[in-house]
């Protein structure tokens, strides 16, 4: 799965990146994030912990990559890619690699984080042309999409807009509204906003991450589900037509009897199964992390 | 689903008319969410970035657009509802040669224009409002005509919707829209009707059989009668500018609800006369079966027809509906009288 983490710069993607890896690898809820290679994870378990004493991290010049999987309990449920892109890439016309980069990535992503400095909700007028450049290419990729696709619209930054945060929502409101309205219209878009801060006193740093990951494995649960199902209706189909007449038939013209292919249905169902029933569980658990959150768009709404 | 093909948008104006400072305005505001979760997008995001720019120098900075040395500049843009594409608008931004008098006989130029003009389902005219801070009198009529390009605009309209009535085609939409409306003194623009009568003497063509027109005052800010290179960025405050293009849409939209429904009846005529050659086939001992198969198979892709006119005449007129609610207090002309139905 790969989630592609959008902003502009300084909105605080790559403290969020750190902060989110601080909060996972300690675990939420029996589910952990670690990093598939080792020194990657001590170094941005270093870094998050700067983080939550109030050291942010500098602005970032390239796109970061991070390879992470999704573990409940011991059982490793999900990989995942995490990309998050230097700021200056949603601002720079198509000579430009991170750019060109940007939109490949986006086109093909499982998941979309859009962060806003959620400072930048109160400027006015100003704060309209600061989110513009995000909704319009947010709106000109999802129009694109007919799959399921989990949409986080992260307001960075919220601690220190907390004295002003009625203030703050209203503005997002505002800005964003309609980018939520046209997330919820839809069936196949799941988005979600949400308030986030990394710092001394963090808030719902594991929110955006967990839930691009309980969209993708809801989707990929269903999938497998629905595989089962048709296997199943496969293997009943073949063993109503198996029988003396078939067994001879099939010998004479050197072709698998409907009994043998009902066989192989069911070991196919089987092996879905196993790698299904491990994922039920945890699929289920990460729903409950969401009761309280306004979700927009997918079936649900 | 889409319901409509493209909508051609032209835009005619001076070089001072403010025509790109209308359009960045406008793209900013729609790009990032208009009403009712309608969104303006340029597919390339080179465009998208560009026109956000430059809008975005004028907040920063105070920067108007530069006068670009270009005569024309087209645009591809997506009008869409939330995220499901509604219709491609096809832009073109003119503020060449043929608008002047002087080279009407420079036949390329104006023959480009012509068959661009010809083949546009909206025209704007883009008037400066610092033509129209006084009423216009007699007197003025013919220098404001000359300062605005509305002379010339007016003779380039005339010929093409002629052209359109001669091939029994629907004449362009037209919208007359005031730029720079701060420097109209408020009583007077808040009057519609007053700036209407004055625009009337101005381009009576704009008012007449068949022409369905809106007046239309932006502004983008309390810039004053000057018209310096940089303004100050507090006293920017767009109004209106998303106006023109929901116009655009809402009588696109009316226009293919009622071509839809004319279709729609002129079929159902043909559906009750092969209902009632069926009947007769199907009467009698000896029975054409070829016949009969024929009419069934016609009559089916004719009730399919039906449905599909019957499905756009729904979306397309529920659309027209919501858009023009956006434009209270706009007046729209059809025939030359205040239409009611807006």
């Amino acid at each position: 799965m790969n989630i592609v983490m959008l902003g502009h710069s300084n909105a605080g993607k790559t403290a969020y990146v750190t902060a989110m890896y601080g909060c996972m690898r300690a675990g939420v809820s029996g589910f952990q994030v670690r990093a598939e290679r080792r020194e990657v994870g001590a170094q941005l378990q270093r870094r998050a912990s700067a983080i939550a004493a109030g050291h942010y991290p500098g602005a970032s010049d390239r796109r970061s990559t991070y390879h992470l999987q999704l573990w409940h309990e011991s059982a490793r449920i999900m990989d995942f890619v995490w990309k998050d892109y230097r700021g200056g890439a949603l601002t720079e016309s198509s000579h430009s690699e991170q750019a060109r980069q940007l939109q490949a990535d986006m086109t093909s992503a499982d998941g979309l984080v859009l962060t806003i400095d959620a400072t930048e909700l109160l400027r006015g007028a100003r704060s309209q042309a600061y989110v513009r450049p995000l909704v319009s290419t947010a709106i000109r990729l999802l129009s694109q999409r007919s799959d399921h696709v989990p949409v986080v619209i992260a307001l960075t930054k919220w601690d220190i807009v907390k004295s002003v945060d009625q203030q703050a929502l209203a503005a997002a409101e505002q800005f964003v509204g309609a980018l939520v309205q046209s997330l919820r219209q839809t069936d196949h878009l799941h988005g979600i906003l949400v308030p986030v801060a990394c710092g001394e006193a963090p808030r719902n740093v594991a929110i955006p991450v967990l839930w691009c990951l309980h969209i993708r494995l809801l989707a990929y649960v269903n999938q497998l589900d629905y595989e089962i199902r048709y296997l199943d209706e496969q293997r009943r189909i073949a063993m109503s037509r198996s029988g003396v007449i078939d067994s001879f038939l099939s010998w004479m013209n050197n072709e698998p009897t409907w009994t043998e292919i009902a066989a192989r249905r069911a070991a196919q169902a089987l092996q879905l199964r196993a790698g299904l029933e491990p994922l039920i569980a945890p699929a289920r658990e990460l729903s409950t992390l969401f009761n309280s959150l306004e979700q927009y768009g997918g079936p649900q709404s | 689903m889409t319901i409509g093909r493209e909508l051609k948008v032209t835009a005619l104006g001076t070089k001072v008319s403010g025509k790109t400072t209308f359009l960045l305005g406008m793209y900013a505001e729609l790009s990032a969410g208009g009403p009712h979760g309608y969104f303006l997008n340029a597919p390339d995001p080179d465009v998208d970035l560009d026109l956000g720019s430059r809008w975005d120098r004028l907040l920063d900075d105070g920067i108007l657009p530069e006068r670009t040395g270009a005569d024309v500049i087209p645009y591809h843009f997506q009008f869409l509802d939330g995220i499901r594409p509604l219709i491609d608008i096809d832009w073109f931004d003119y503020r060449g040669g043929a608008l002047t008098d002087a080279v009407e006989g420079s036949s390329g130029d104006v023959a480009e224009l012509h068959a661009r003009l010809q083949d546009s389902d909206c025209v704007y005219l883009v008037v400066d409002g610092g033509y129209l801070v006084d009423p216009i009198s007699r007197e003025v009529v013919r220098g404001t005509l000359a300062k605005t390009g509305l002379k010339r605009m007016s003779s380039l309209l005339q010929t093409v919707i002629q052209k359109k009535v001669q091939a029994e085609e629907p004449p362009p939409t037209l919208v007359l829209l005031i730029t720079k409306s701060d420097v109209i003194p408020q009583r007077r623009r808040e009057d519609l009707t007053s700036l209407s009568d004055d625009l009337r003497m101005l381009i009576p063509l704009a008012f007449t059989d068949g022409i369905t027109t809106l007046v239309c005052p932006v502004t983008v800010g309390n810039f004053g009668l000057d018209d310096p290179s940089q303004v100050s960025v507090e006293e920017i405050d767009p109004h209106g500018l998303h106006l023109p293009i929901v116009f655009s849409l809402a009588e696109y939209m009316r226009q293919l609800a009622l071509a839809a429904a004319y279709a729609g009846t002129a079929v159902g005529g043909r559906v009750a006369e092969l209902e009632e050659e069926l009947r007769a086939l199907n009467t009698g001992v000896f029975r054409n079966r070829s016949k009969i198969g024929l009419a069934r198979t016609e009559l089916a892709s004719i009730e399919e027809d039906q449905a599909t006119y019957g499905y756009v005449f729904e979306q397309a007129a529920k659309r027209a509906e919501m858009l023009f609610g956006e434009l209270g207090g706009l007046l729209v002309f059809r025939d030359g009288e205040a239409a009611t139905d807006v």
